[in-house]
């Protein structure tokens, strides 16, 4: 694999960040009409709780993937 | 036959199929971390014109290429100034190497 730059990371986390919040809103969608459809009698609400659920999944991704620290020369130690 | 036996059996088909769906996501990577949801439309993407294409011939209807649409916002953000600034760079070093042959050659000549 070629070496990313470093002043591209950032650039790739966004897209990540990006990218993942479209899957999870759909995934999230796509869920809540199955349930909507099969216990909820088609009612609107299980749509928005699952959207909203998906939203919020991608948030705490993204704000995990932001806040990681950028490994160097280091690696990963178990605490004692 | 009970009577709650029906209920119960409806439930249960009903309790079976959100579970795969839910299971099926899970499967997908579609619930996971980041890289997992990324890595996911990055297959969605591959796998959508191929289906599309086979689908429209089987019903035998003609439709024009899918666009190609790259998810690459990082790739966007700011490339109206990025490609200003290298333009305006490349003529202003066009205009000095003009200037500086000019200069050079009225020079060489008086």
């Amino acid at each position: 694999m070629a070496k990313m730059a470093s002043e591209g990371e950032l650039g790739r986390k966004w897209d990540r960040c990006m990218a993942d919040s479209a899957v999870k809103l759909g995934a999230g969608f796509g869920l809540g009409i199955v349930f909507s459809v099969i216990f909820f009698k088609r009612k609107t609400w299980p749509i928005a709780f699952g959207s909203g659920m998906g939203l919020g999944m991608a948030y705490s991704n993204c704000q995990h993937d932001f806040q990681s620290p950028y490994l160097l020369h280091g690696k990963f130690v178990k605490e004692q | 036959m009970a009577a709650w036996l029906f209920p119960a059996a409806r439930f249960v088909i009903k309790g079976s199929l959100a579970g795969a769906a839910v299971y099926v996501a899970y499967d997908q990577g579609l619930l996971g971390s980041g890289t997992q949801g990324a890595e996911a439309l990055r297959k969605a993407q591959a796998a959508l014109p191929p289906a599309i294409q086979e689908w429209t011939s089987y019903i035998g209807w003609e439709l024009p290429p899918t666009p190609k649409f790259d998810f690459s916002p990082s790739d966007s953000w700011n490339k109206g100034k990025i490609t200003s600034y290298q333009t305006v760079k490349g003529a202003r070093g066009q205009v000095w190497c003009s200037l500086y042959k000019s200069c050079f050659n009225t020079v060489l000549l008086n």
